[in-house]
């Protein structure tokens, strides 16, 4: 299925344009017989021909890229899992971003936007219910005015009154409404203080995964010799990230980023991988590093002239959060909420230490090989684990076939029938299911 | 005279309940402490309690359950008296086995109301 939405999208453009299928194949420079078989799916386009196209086409490149479109599916299959009670019809996703890609966009937008709103929402209830200093006002403020009705009260019904009871309430009332006062003011500046910090309308998790996602999940600056804490701090300074804790996480990855450059520097590392055929072990070996540092070493490499495998990888912490995801084609990986229980990434955290491989099959019909490994951080206190972290680099089975990512994989290895999550997952008799499917049809 | 004993720590508020109640012929002490309110009771020995929640040092229903627990004061009414009107905190109260649980802002007829029913009359009688 993978590829199969880019071949219906030019052939309704190019008739809109009102070119035929010769005519088209000429311009490209692609002969009309392989152009009839990309728009009809029979193959893949990639490279100059993907370029040559769209510019034809009058297109952006990325209108034709699998990957743009394959990411939207799988944010539009999570949209439609988190409001089923609209009876979005998400088997026909596909047809959906294929035929209407900016209709699909500004859906996936709105649901964003939803999210992040709902979000915000139960933040604010959070805070009305338990925030300290509204509690301890709103105390305040029913002191204050029962004071004060209690003393209007009787000063407005109790006819005899001595004087100097009558000047002391006076005074009570005085003093409690210099009280209410002050108090309303406070009200007022919290409100203001809490306006001016501009919250964020995104999650911090989401911020941070688009800041990485628009560099593609590399960061260049970072991979220069000369690169140091100060060019995090001015990344951070000139990226788009609006939220406190966003810029905290951002930091904390391109800390991360940082020292995995310096202990693994890019040339060197990349030609290695390929000399070793992306043997994680002798990898390990080579550069004195441990394994999960080399999985996300190799998640950061690029095809070169569209050879050598692509790899996307996923990291969770023991609770299963989802840490770090660089999606690979046609793998998608939830954006929010649990993903597939059967992912091996998540039983290799029961077997800390241990480099393990699987053969994964996902119900929307790929093969992908995938190597595991958690490990503890130190926590620097004798008798207390850190922080377990499990890591999952993930390759296409047809990518990996010839390295050392296969090598000594029997072909009755059986495979792992998972998915992406359950809601959107169409294996009924799964073992595994946690949660009712939203469709029924295979995707 | 019946007497009624005011725990209440803000003293604008106990000034009117002393004003109103001393009016209706009851006897009125007050204590704004928590942990002095238990010594106060039993040297002062009340017909009714008025208890405010929030209090320094020792809390409403800390002193409630206390009262509740000795023998000589089992039974004594005691009104509550908060600004927590959250539906948790009256059924804490009458857990804890309050006679009354008035929310504040409350209304001066409603206080005199309640302790007058509290000491079983109508009216304060003066002795």
């Amino acid at each position: 299925m993978r590829g199969s939405f880019a071949g219906l999208r030019i052939r309704e453009r190019r008739r809109a344009l009102g070119l035929s299928q010769t005519a088209l194949a000429e311009r490209a420079g692609i002969s009309p017989s392989y152009l009839n078989l990309i728009e009809h799916n029979k193959r893949g386009i990639a490279g100059k021909v993907l370029l040559s196209l769209a510019r034809e086409l009058d297109l952006p490149p990325s209108a034709l890229s699998k990957e743009a479109e394959l990411s939207l599916i799988g944010d539009l299959r999570q949209a439609a899992a988190d409001m089923p009670v609209d009876q979005a019809e998400a088997d026909v996703t596909e047809e959906f971003v294929s035929r209407y890609p900016g209709w699909a966009r500004l859906v996936n937008t709105l649901h964003g936007q939803v999210r992040a709103q709902r979000t915000a929402i139960d933040a604010l209830s959070d805070r009305l219910t338990h925030d300290p200093f509204l509690q301890t006002t709103l105390h305040e403020v029913l002191t204050r005015i029962t004071a004060v009705h209690s003393t209007v009260e009787i000063l407005a019904t109790v006819p005899d009154i001595p004087d100097d009871q009558r000047a002391r309430f006076l005074r009570n009332v005085n003093d409690e409404s210099a009280r209410l006062a002050n108090v309303a003011r406070e009200l007022t500046q919290y409100f203001d203080d809490a306006v001016e910090q501009d919250q964020p309308t995104t999650l911090p998790d989401e911020e941070v995964e688009r800041f990485f996602a628009q560099r593609q999940n590399r960061v260049p600056e970072l991979e220069a010799e000369a690169a140091d804490t100060s060019t995090i701090t001015e990344l951070l300074q000139a990226s788009e990230l609006r939220g406190e804790e966003a810029r905290r996480r951002a930091q904390t990855r391109l800390s991360a980023y940082l020292e995995e450059a310096r202990a693994l520097p890019l040339e060197p590392f990349q030609a290695a991988a390929r000399k070793t055929g992306y043997d994680v072990a002798a990898l390990a070996r080579q550069f004195g590093q441990p394994i999960p540092m080399i999985l996300r070493r190799l998640s950061r490499l690029q095809r070169r002239g569209g050879a050598g495998p692509l790899f996307g990888l996923v990291s969770i912490n023991a609770a299963g959060h989802l840490a770090e995801r660089i999606a690979l084609p046609g793998f998608p990986i939830p954006r929010h909420g649990a993903a597939c229980a059967l992912w091996p990434v998540y039983q290799s955290l029961a077997q800390p230490g241990r480099t393990e491989r699987h053969i994964v099959d996902l119900a929307t019909g790929g093969r992908f090989i995938t190597l595991t490994h958690a490990n503890y951080a130190d926590s620097g206190t004798v008798g207390l684990p850190g922080p377990l972290t499990s890591t999952m680099l993930i390759v296409d089975a047809g990518d990996a076939a010839g390295t050392a990512l296969t090598t000594g994989l029997a072909e009755n290895t059986p495979a792992v029938a998972a998915g992406t999550g359950c809601r959107i997952c169409p294996r009924p008799a799964c073992a595994s299911r946690a949660e009712p499917a939203i469709m029924t049809a295979q995707i | 005279m019946k007497r009624v004993l005011i725990v209440e720590d803000e003293a604008n508020i106990v000034e009117s309940l002393i004003f109103l109640l001393e009016r209706d012929g009851f006897e009125v002490a007050t204590v704004a402490d928590g942990a002095a309110a238990l010594d106060r009771i039993a040297a002062f020995n009340p017909d009714v309690v008025l208890l405010d929640v929030m209090l320094p040092s020792l809390s409403g229903f800390d002193i409630l359950n206390q009262l509740r627990g000795s023998d000589a004061h089992a039974d004594m009414p005691v009104m509550m008296l908060t600004a927590k009107g959250q539906s948790k905190d009256r059924d804490r109260a009458m857990e804890l086995g309050a006679t009354v649980f008035v929310t504040k802002p409350f209304s001066n007829a409603e206080i005199v109301a309640h302790v007058r029913q509290m000491v079983g009359q109508e009216k304060a009688d003066g002795g």
